[in-house]
């Protein structure tokens, strides 16, 4: 059987792929996201949800808030607010006019099939008190940029343990 | 009635025997190894159209490895009372249903890939905690994807020479659709390696390259499977060119000193070819000795000839002429 050579080839080009350090520059973005916001702006749309995300007369405030900013910082890139409905950012987004939008979105949000959201980093019972279904927080990035998606989603995965006591300190502000 | 069976029985050859038992274990590790697939890219399957194209493709090639079982099972079963023609034709109807399903998923999946397309939808590809480390879905697609070339592959290559030598036309749609089944799965491969590239387009593209696969299967199948049904005369294991053994009854008739000429007629069931022989005798000398003789000079042409029926007529009549231009 001639033919089962370039298969197994092409199996060992896959595992070599995956150890090296080439495979770690991938998935790229179709636009380019994280290569321009590294050592650039951040674009983050910010819809009003405390305790996720709250306008103040200076600097905004609110536990999404905080990790965007701390997300920036690990990227070298200076976030520029822009506040709004949910819908705006939502449109924006799609349009690769902002790079992420917060606001307490979870994982049903109906902007799901429009843009990118992040696996849930954190969950809770939901308001009317139903602890069997669960809201599940997530962010929301530009559709298709599965590179920033994966830096955002590995970034979050190291926030988690902290996000409840963002939230506490938020409570008592 | 006795328990007897009232209806002459097909005997497969001893040697085919063999064959056939080998047929059978393979369609059972077919069906096996797809349901491992089918698990595998269903858990891995996330947002992405080619995943959601290949896992329609694996669950959709269970039904040629099913309908040979259920065929082989059913043919096994003698003619009786109810149904005096016998079992062997039931699975030409679980091939239609079959046929039909490949058919109808392979147009939505081809459908929604120009769709989406058409209106650039990207797809968002996250990651996923394994063991402590954060992977992307789309490393996991591609092992995924990879798995369900192997089994496919092998397979099919080890039922193609048992198809041709038992003449199934049902292990042959199943070896066929195997080899659909990893090319599709290199072509879902080279999808997901597009979106890592950042090449948003390759994920639809490579799903519509899949279900356009699925939808030539599909028709293949359903062209195959309606002439079936209306009795079309037999053809080779592919269905390409007609079988000579229609003209090889009627020579191995005309040979008998008695007949003067011959016309034969038949159909494919399951494995079996069967159908009638109509002969012009010279005299009406010892005509059931003769008819004994005929039959048994028709049935030893090929293996797969059973219950073929004798008909001794004054003429060949109007059907003859036409076909001769006579």
């Amino acid at each position: 059987m001639k033919r089962r050579t370039p298969l197994r080839r092409l199996v060992l080009i896959f595992v070599a792929c995956l150890l090296t350090p080439a495979c770690g520059s991938l998935p790229r973005d179709p636009e380019g996201t994280l290569q321009r916001v590294q050592g650039g702006r951040l674009r983050v749309g910010l819809v009003e949800n405390p305790p996720w995300v709250v306008h103040t007369e200076g600097e905004p405030a609110g536990a999404e808030v905080e990790l965007v900013r701390r997300f920036a910082a690990e990227l070298g890139a200076t976030p520029e607010w822009h506040r709004g409905g949910e819908q705006r950012h939502m449109e924006a987004l799609e349009r690769f006019e902002l790079d992420i939008v917060v606001g307490g979105v979870t994982d049903s949000t109906p902007w799901a099939k429009y843009v990118g959201l992040t696996g849930p980093y954190f969950e809770e019972g939901n308001a009317s008190g139903n602890t069997r279904r669960k809201e599940r927080h997530v962010m929301a990035v530009a559709p298709g940029e599965n590179g920033f998606l994966k830096r955002l989603e590995e970034f979050l995965a190291r926030e988690r343990p902290r996000v409840k006591e963002l939230l506490e300190r938020e409570a008592a502000r | 009635m006795s328990a007897e069976t009232p209806f002459p029985d097909f005997k497969l050859p001893p040697e085919k025997e063999a064959a056939l038992r080998r047929a059978r274990r393979l369609e059972w590790w077919t069906i096996f190894f797809l349901l491992t697939i089918i698990a595998v890219v269903g858990l891995t399957m996330g947002m992405s159209q080619t995943m959601k194209a290949m896992w329609v493709e694996d669950t959709v090639s269970l039904i040629p490895s099913a309908a040979f079982l259920l065929g082989v099972y059913y043919r096994r079963k003698p003619a009786d009372e109810q149904f005096p023609y016998g079992y062997r034709r039931a699975v030409l109807i679980a091939f239609l249903a079959g046929s039909v399903a490949l058919f109808g998923f392979g147009l939505y999946i081809l459908g929604d890939s120009v769709y989406k397309l058409a209106a650039a939808e990207r797809p968002n590809v996250g990651t996923l905690e394994i063991f402590g480390r954060r992977v992307w879905l789309g490393w996991l697609m591609i092992a995924a994807l990879a798995y369900s070339v192997v089994p496919p592959f092998v397979l099919g290559r080890m039922k193609l020479p048992l198809a041709r030598d038992l003449h199934d036309k049902a292990l042959q749609t199943s070896a066929t659709m195997n080899k659909g089944d990893w090319l599709a799965g290199l072509a879902g491969i080279a999808g997901i390696l597009g979106i890592a590239y950042g090449f948003w387009w390759a994920d639809s593209a490579a799903a519509g390259f899949i279900s356009f696969e699925i939808v030539k299967d599909g028709y293949a199948d359903l062209r195959n499977s309606v002439a079936q049904l209306m009795n079309k005369r037999p053809t080779d294991v592919e269905s390409k060119e007609d079988d000579p053994v229609v003209d090889e009854v009627r020579t191995a008739l005309e040979r008998l000193a008695w007949v003067r000429e011959a016309r034969v007629r038949l159909r494919e069931d399951g494995d079996t070819l069967t159908g009638e022989a109509f002969v012009v005798p010279r005299d009406e000398q010892h005509i059931l000795k003769r008819l004994a003789e005929a039959h048994e000079a028709a049935h030893a042409v090929d293996w797969r000839l059973h219950d073929i029926q004798i008909v001794p007529v004054p003429s060949l009549g109007r059907q003859q002429d036409v076909k001769d231009g006579a």
